[in-house]
């Protein structure tokens, strides 16, 4: 991927994950993991290469049916792209809102996604008056509002002090635990390690790592999650 | 449920942008005045113009010793005169009781009647008016000119004041087509201007929308609403102002000034429809304008 600027994004990173798998993406600063969240919610086209999300070829998906395949990935962005004259509730009611949500929806689910995310008593806040621990935990509702079966998070834990990051990795466990893949882009290293979960290592946009570190959520070895990733790891990006 | 959303974002974004929402809501009154101004006195002056040009005639005057025979004589010569359509004759009886008929008081005065026996010579077409006068009053060998019978006293015609009407008519109508014009472009553009600056002051809510799966037309529609409810505001308040300037000035007029009272402008309440619509027009092609430039979903 490359940028029209000539920068390159990322460089022949082939990888694959599974459904509902929770993989942490990670490398140093400007090696690509935003460019792979933007390029699966098709922010971004690939110049070369190809990316499959649930089978199928984004590059198939027409300029019209990109909002609909969006629904069903949430995200969670580097930067939370949260509306400052909206309060937390509003925030994430918003995200159903525009994507055509009835009013029924929005009081079932608002409500219920800001229990989960521990933020039922600031409803009526606006972001700025939340920390930033706070206001991350709002973007991950207004990411999971819907529900979708993938989850991608750029830098939830950026930052954050140790105990704040690891509520952050809980919720983002639970969230996983509902039966969503999530993606989540980091490099905080001592995090990652605490979490025992797969890896992929990025180093200016090639994957340099890719291995599931101790435990694996399924009792895989890593011998054998590396005998899998060889049998399918020549295939373009699945998820 | 939509609708209802559409209308809070629009509304909420008027008033966050109230500056450049009042100056094309502005714009958009005074062009819409304008034009509700100038619909009716084009049409009543073009209605004028063309009822003038429906009777367009010579007036041939008799002199007032003038007997039958002179008259007969006159009329039969008239008659032979190429292009003349028609030739009515009015005695001077007809004309003393129809001067009466309308100015009672005056005539009441007149011991006797001051009034000639007149011929009313219809062209065949307007434009041939000129060369029947040239007719009836042919210009002699010396360069004067002399009547064609000596029981002609004088001979006239409104082809000078038709031109003139005709010449003032087109000079309205330019004037009020080309002021319409500009301001109809002004106001185009200011609508424009606002969406832009609305657009610009929303750009996160754009961002955010087509980030989590908003479709285009989800993310178009209120600032599609938003000019276009500053057009139609702007289209009934401009009707507000019409109605009241009528009311207040107009009305009281209408007796007294035939051109107001004119039945062949436009009713009122087509020229409301006829205003609404352009207001709505307007501002749809402004924020067409804009969102086409400037939002890119
Ligand atoms: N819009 C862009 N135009 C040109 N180059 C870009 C653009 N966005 C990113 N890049 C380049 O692509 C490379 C990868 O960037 P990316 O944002 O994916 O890094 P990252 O891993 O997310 O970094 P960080 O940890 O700082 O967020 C960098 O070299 C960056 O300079
Ligand atoms: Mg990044």
């Amino acid at each position: 991927m490359r940028y029209p600027s000539g920068d390159t994004g990322l460089n022949q990173a082939t990888f694959q994950v599974d459904r509902e798998e929770f993989v942490f993406l990670v490398g140093s600063t400007g090696s690509g993991k935003s460019t792979v969240m933007r390029l699966l919610i098709k922010e971004l086209e690939p110049s070369e290469g190809t990316i499959r999300v649930a089978g199928k070829d984004l590059t198939r998906i027409g300029r019209r049916r990109v909002p609909l395949y969006r629904r069903n990935i949430g995200v969670v962005f580097q930067d939370f792209k949260l509306l400052p004259n909206r309060t937390v509730h509003d925030n994430v009611a918003y995200a159903l809102q525009v994507t055509g949500g009835t009013r029924k929806e929005i009081r079932a689910k608002v409500p219920d996604i800001l229990r989960l995310t521990g933020l039922s008593t600031k409803l009526h806040n606006y972001p700025d008056q939340l920390s930033g621990g706070e206001q991350q935990r709002v973007a991950i509702a207004r990411a999971f509002v819907n529900h979708p079966p993938l989850l991608l998070a750029d830098e939830p834990t950026g930052n954050r002090d140790p105990d704040t990051s690891i509520d952050i990795m809980r919720l983002l466990y639970r969230i996983n635990r509902t039966g969503t893949t999530v993606l989540v882009a980091s490099h905080d290293h001592v995090m990652v390690d605490r979490m025992r979960r797969r890896v992929l290592e990025l180093s200016r946009g090639r994957i340099v790592r890719d291995e599931a570190t101790g435990l694996y959520a399924r009792d895989e070895t890593t011998r054998e999650f590396a005998q899998r990733l060889r049998s399918t790891g020549q295939r373009p990006d699945t998820v | 449920m939509r609708l209802q959303f559409f209308l809070k974002e629009a509304t909420r974004s008027i008033r966050r942008n109230a500056a450049p929402n009042l100056a094309a809501l502005a714009t958009v009154v005074v062009t819409l005045v304008v034009v509700g101004v100038f619909i009716p006195i084009v049409q009543a002056t073009q209605g004028a113009a063309n009822s003038v040009r429906s009777r367009v005639l010579v007036d041939v005057y008799m002199v007032t010793s003038a007997g039958r025979g002179a008259d007969a004589r006159v009329q039969r010569e008239l008659q032979a005169i190429p292009h003349v359509k028609r030739v009515v004759f009015e005695s001077k009886q007809q004309a003393f009781a129809q001067q009466r008929a309308q100015d009672p008081a005056a005539y009441a005065l007149l011991s006797s009647n001051p009034l000639p026996d007149t011929f009313h010579v219809y062209p065949d077409n307007p434009a041939n008016v000129l060369a029947i006068r040239s007719a009836i009053t042919p210009t002699g060998p010396g360069g004067t000119t002399r009547m064609l019978d000596r029981a002609i006293a004088s001979v006239s015609n409104h082809t000078d004041d038709t031109k003139k009407l005709l010449e003032v008519t087109n000079l309205v109508t330019i004037t009020a087509a080309l002021l319409a014009a500009l301001l109809t472009v002004a106001s185009i553009l200011l609508i424009a201007n606002t969406i832009r600056l609305s657009l610009y002051a929303r750009r996160r809510e754009v961002e955010v929308m087509k980030l989590v799966g908003a479709t285009d037309w989800f993310i178009r529609w209120p600032f599609v609403l938003e000019g276009t409810i500053v057009g139609a505001s702007g289209a009934l308040l401009a009707i507000a102002v019409l109605a009241a300037t009528k009311i207040a000035l107009l009305d009281p007029l209408a007796g007294h000034w035939t051109l107001i009272a004119a039945p062949r402008t436009i009713p009122f309440v087509s020229l409301v429809g006829v205003l609404v619509a352009a207001g709505v027009g307007v501002s749809a092609l402004g924020s067409g304008l804009s969102l086409r430039r400037f939002l890119r979903v």
